[in-house]
């Protein structure tokens, strides 16, 4: 019971300045992209061998796994997720053609460098033995002394060598992908080229790496960050309210397995999560797709803040629309964040921009409106 | 900041320790699939498959890499497909048809290029899913080394305390897995890939090892607390439980992978039965609270009402309400809540309630079309 009570207060201490709805909004593809009926996803090809443009400089990084198989599989479910285009086998060429004048042809070349390296450093170690007994002032005085004067000396190479174990593990994967149709070859848009970058170590000592300075910190500037503290202590309350109201979705989203970050990625891991990166990238580009926003509506009348929580958009509306009238800033942003929930647009642009007129530096009612603009097509 | 601590504490609190009613609710599907009711479970591929024990002493690693045939690939192949049957024939939705026309094809691209030959005509299923896996698992088995410091105390009268440090080799056992599903859902007849799945499930346990600093130690206990099965009855996945002190086998691994991706497809094709465990008020009416728990609706609701009548608290409302849900009186139950959240107008439980029942009817429209178009089994 201990244990559930430390989880539920650390959780509760790093949770408290997480938003308090979530909402997704449909954009349109990034490109200009003329308007197909079906698309053939065709098998994409592995380039082992040739340089890859590389998180640093190029040709430092060369192609030495296959990926494409994963890569056309991810790009495949984001474009059935966006729903725009009438997905057709590869093989559909070859009998029931449709219409070939609105049919487009999607091809991807995959270059994956990969790097997955275990070993030991050399770690010096300085041991110290310590009096205890004295007063507190001079222990804790005496302590900081201790370990100071050991750390620079193990940074200076002296102490015990013990062989430490690391894994250290890398993947830059770059795709560059033509759209183009299917009638004459002709190009949809221009040859799109994307690149992921991730690179990890575990144990050793950090500075060290079997790759090059440059490339190091070329995947640490490009590289894909880990998400942060808040946002880890966030999901794991939100799976946690999952797992007691909706057990089976828990289990259908895998929140059940055990995910101890103590054991390092498999090379396996690095691949799916860059390629799933990358999919989603490509796919943002010449599809429709959805893009979560965080909102905090804890401000303004108070139950028609708890409605929203509680996914109860329509009451509150009708909760704010009873209310004298004129709304205040945070009552008009809580009818605008309502409306958007249902999908009603126009409404929603309707509240946020009365509240811009109340106050027409303030940023939320700004970033409402831009997000309205996004999803009206404007 | 203050109310979300409040939202966080009650949900735990509700989540943890407050009685519940559970319920059996439709959910319509994800995606429409235009009028198909019959499928039928075409090849599953194995793409990657690796295996590997590592050791590592002093700093020396050594990995064995298991090998596998087409023997081991197809039966892996053959479990995952099963799983995908097993959960499909829970639906109302589909029609599932029992053929080895697509089986005996080994991979989907074969599928696919049959399905997709001028004069193919369907015969009994309109459309098929096939399935394609990458799967990576490794276990270790290592010692990290630390420093720690050992106390040693005298007694007696000139006694004296001190502190050596030492370097400790920690040994631990570890395990990860990872496994990438592609799903297909293939109309045959206009040959069109009607929806596409492609998810990765991992999973790793560490067992031993160096003491953790503090914010690992925090961390790892909150995601000990929040894996694990939510619910003692889902057996069908070979759960594993975060809070196991033994390392799963490969195949109890790959089994609890594959079997969470194939629930979250078939959730995302079809109309599914999901349990949902909803939260009951603690205060107002204690029998009424019970009967609700206990499932007595009908009786729930003819107690509550009396009470009520005479003295409307919010909690006896609520649980009111509740049963209403339970029954399938989305109307009553929304008003009820509605007078709950009347006298309690910040109550994040009454005001879900009234969330619930908005979703309920959203989603009723798509649920029916689905139903009536579909023809439930």
């Amino acid at each position: 019971m201990s244990r559930i009570l430390w989880a539920t207060l650390v959780l509760a201490l790093l949770v408290g300045c997480a938003p308090d709805l979530t909402l997704y909004s449909t954009k349109g593809p990034e490109l200009a992209v003329e308007e197909m009926d079906n698309l053939v996803v065709e098998d994409f090809t592995d380039e082992l061998g040739q340089p890859l443009e590389g998180p640093a400089q190029p040709g430092l990084l060369k192609a030495n796994q296959p990926l494409a198989a994963q890569v056309r599989a991810q790009v495949l479910a984001e474009l059935s997720k966006g729903g725009d285009f009438r997905l057709i086998p590869p093989s559909g060429l070859q009998g029931r053609l449709p219409e070939a004048g609105k049919t487009a042809l999607l091809k991807g070349r995959v270059r994956y460098y990969e790097l997955d390296a275990q070993g030991a450093d050399k770690v010096f170690y300085v041991l110290l033995a310590k009096k205890k007994g004295l007063d507190s002032a001079a222990d804790l005085l005496g302590a900081a002394a201790g370990s100071g004067i050991a750390a620079l000396a193990e940074s200076q190479g002296k102490g015990f060598v013990v062989p430490t174990p690391y894994q250290e593990r890398a993947g830059a994967l770059e795709v560059t992908f033509e759209l183009v149709r299917a009638s004459d070859q002709s190009a949809l848009v221009a040859p799109q080229a994307l690149g992921v970058y991730w690179h990890q170590k575990w144990g050793g000592k950090p500075e060290l790496s079997v790759l090059s300075p440059p490339l190091v910190q070329g995947f640490e500037n490009l590289g894909l960050k880990n998400p942060g503290l808040f946002a880890q202590a966030d999901e794991i309350a939100q799976r946690m309210a999952l797992k007691q109201q909706n057990p089976e979705e828990y289990l259908a989203k895998g929140y059940h397995l055990n995910q101890d970050d103590q054991v390092p990625l498999l090379a396996a891991d690095v691949r799916s999560l860059l390629s799933q990166e990358l999919g989603e990238r490509f796919v943002r580009r010449i599809s429709r797709h959805t893009v979560p926003f965080a909102l905090n509506v804890s401000g303004g009348d108070g139950q028609a803040s708890v409605l929203i929580k509680a996914g109860a958009f329509n009451q509150a509306i009708n909760r704010l629309e009873s209310l004298p009238q004129p709304l205040g800033s945070d009552d008009l942003y809580n009818l605008g964040v309502a409306y958007e929930a249902m999908g009603e647009v126009s409404n929603a642009k309707r509240q946020f921009q009365k509240g811009l007129d109340q106050d027409p530096k303030n940023q939320r009612f700004l970033e409402a409106l831009a997000r309205q603009s996004l999803q009206s097509g404007q | 900041m203050k109310t979300r601590w409040m939202w966080l504490l009650a949900g735990l609190f509700l989540a943890s320790c407050a009685p519940q009613v559970k319920l059996t609710v439709l959910r319509p599907a994800e995606i429409e699939t235009g009028g198909i009711t019959k499928v039928a479970v075409g090849p599953f591929e194995v793409v990657e498959l690796s295996e590997a024990l590592e050791t590592e002493r002093n700093g020396e690693w050594t990995a064995r890499p298991l090998e596998f045939g087409p023997a081991e690939k197809a039966a892996l192949a053959k479990q995952i497909r099963a799983q995908v049957i097993a959960q499909l024939a829970e639906t109302p939705y589909f029609e599932l048809v029992y053929t080895d026309e697509f089986e005996k094809l080994a991979t989907g691209a074969k599928l696919e290029e049959t399905i997709s030959a001028a004069g193919y005509k369907e015969k009994e299923a309109q459309a098929v899913i096939a399935g394609r896996v990458f799967v990576s698992l490794t276990k270790t088995d290592g010692a990290t080394p630390k420093k720690v410091e050992l106390e040693f105390v005298s007694g007696g009268k000139r006694s004296f305390d001190v502190s050596v440090e030492k370097i400790v080799w920690w040994p631990y056992k570890s395990m990860r897995g990872n496994l990438t599903l592609e799903l297909k859902l293939i109309r045959l007849v206009p040959t069109e890939v009607l929806a596409v799945s492609t998810q990765t499930r991992t999973f790793a346990q560490k067992i031993g090892g160096a003491p953790l600093d503090l914010m690992d130690q925090v961390k790892k206990m909150a995601q000990d607390f929040q894996a694990g099965a939510g619910d003692a009855e889902e057996e069908r996945f070979s759960l594993i439980e975060g809070s196991s002190e033994v390392l799963p086998s490969f195949e109890q691994t790959l089994s609890s992978l594959s079997g969470s991706i194939a629930t979250d497809f078939v959730r995302k094709i079809a109309v599914t039965e999901t349990k949902v465990a909803l939260p009951l008020a603690s205060g107002g009416d204690q029998r009424g609270k019970f009967l609700v728990q206990a499932g007595a609706y009908q009786m729930a609701i003819r107690h509550l009402q009396q009470v009520t009548a005479q003295d409307p608290k919010p909690d006896d409302l609520y649980n009111l309400a509740l049963a209403f849900e339970a029954t399938g009186g989305y109307g009553l139950a929304q008003g009820i809540y509605k007078e709950a959240l009347a006298q309690a107008p910040e109550s994040s439980l009454y005001a879900m309630g009234l969330g619930r029942i908005e979703r309920i009817l959203r989603e009723k429209p798509s649920l029916k079309r689905q139903l009536n178009t579909k023809g439930a089994k």
